[in-house]
């Protein structure tokens, strides 16, 4: 019985012959192909190339490479590094080589009003020269005809109202 | 059921995509191919088949190795995956190679008296119908150790169990297979 059952002693397997290293190297690259796996190296990838030109050109504006007057810009970045302190004391040592007219029309009427409330003298104002408070009365003639006469007004033009006198 | 640890490894590479996939399914290919390959030729007789096949199963393989769960060892989901992708190719072709050139896988040493009478053709066709009768997880392993001659240390390793409870289960199966054929050789 033990014998009739014990079957596997009396059994050979045959292997078949299998294929060699290669056959499966290769069809592993086959089923891959077959699958569209690309490796696709990062420099060859459309995407990379996008991300660095839009960075290239992001760094080219900080830098102004497109600004036109690169002449300008040099002075501009010179001018930069002049602390405000050098640049006023420049300007009021030199003032007569400037041109004031230009000066003044490049500051923005809301710079002057700025600078303005900053100024601590107090403006002139005739009241805190004079205790008196100002009055015609106050006036004298002389001076009076003294202003006439620096305006260019005539007194005879002025009629026969004599009040202004 | 916790996975073999380079089992783990091959997966968790294959996932990450792009080169490592490759690396991956390379080294899945070079480990498993040939055992799959035996698998598969034990069925279909010849080479030009097999090749079908076992592309086939690596296709299949390569499309569903992102989704496969570790629930078993990954062996045995390839071993599924061959199988049923082998009978369904035969199936669907109806046809074998024409020509079987594989001789038959056994062999018949004389001196059994019941062997002596039956042919390696029958004998080779009756173990395959009893190993088909045997549950899954025990005929692969009756596979891997009659047929690859794979050390029970070995087989732990592909399927994740313990050497021990490999040789019972085998035991068992010799024991299955033989009452199988006896039983029809006798009929």
């Amino acid at each position: 019985m033990d014998k009739q059952n014990n079957i596997f002693d009396y059994l050979k397997v045959n292997k078949p012959q299998v294929p060699n290293k290669d056959y499966f190297e290769q069809l592993a690259n086959n089923v891959m192909k077959s699958q569209k796996i690309k490796v696709i190296p990062i420099y060859k990838k459309p995407v990379t190339w996008l991300s660095m030109a839009a960075a290239s050109v992001a760094i080219m504006f900080l830098l102004g490479v497109f600004n036109s007057n690169p002449q300008e810009t040099n002075v501009l970045l010179a001018l930069n590094e002049v602390s405000v302190n050098e640049i006023e004391t420049y300007i009021y040592d030199n003032i007569n080589d400037f041109d004031t007219d230009a000066i003044i029309n490049l500051i923005e009427e809301e710079n002057i009003e700025a600078e303005e409330e900053k100024v601590s003298i107090e403006p002139i104002i005739e009241t805190t020269i004079s205790e008196k408070p100002i009055s015609l009365d106050n006036i004298e003639k002389e001076d009076i005809l003294e202003y006439f006469e620096l305006e260019g007004i005539n007194l005879e033009d002025l009629g026969d109202d004599e009040s202004f006198i | 059921m916790t996975i073999h640890p380079e089992d783990n490894e091959i997966i968790d590479l294959f996932n990450q995509g792009g080169i490592k996939a490759e690396k991956a399914f390379s080294s899945l290919v070079a480990k498993y191919g040939e055992s799959l390959y035996r698998q598969i030729r034990h069925i279909t007789k010849n080479h030009e088949l097999t090749n079908d096949v076992l592309q086939n199963v690596f296709i299949k393989v390569f499309q569903n190795l992102s989704n496969f769960k570790k629930e078993s060892a990954l062996y045995t989901w390839l071993y599924r995956i061959t199988r049923n992708e082998t009978l369904n190719y035969l199936d669907k072709e109806k046809r074998r190679s024409g020509i079987d050139i594989d001789g038959p896988l056994l062999e018949i040493i004389a001196g059994h008296d019941v062997l002596d009478n039956t042919t390696p053709e029958l004998i080779t066709q009756l173990l395959d119908d009893a190993i088909d009768s045997l549950p899954e997880k025990q005929s692969l392993v009756f596979q891997l150790k009659y047929f690859e001659e794979l050390k029970y240390s070995e087989i732990s390793a592909r399927l994740n169990t313990s050497e021990g409870a490999l040789k019972a289960n085998y035991h068992h199966a010799r024991q299955k297979i033989e009452t199988f054929i006896i039983n029809k050789l006798n009929h």
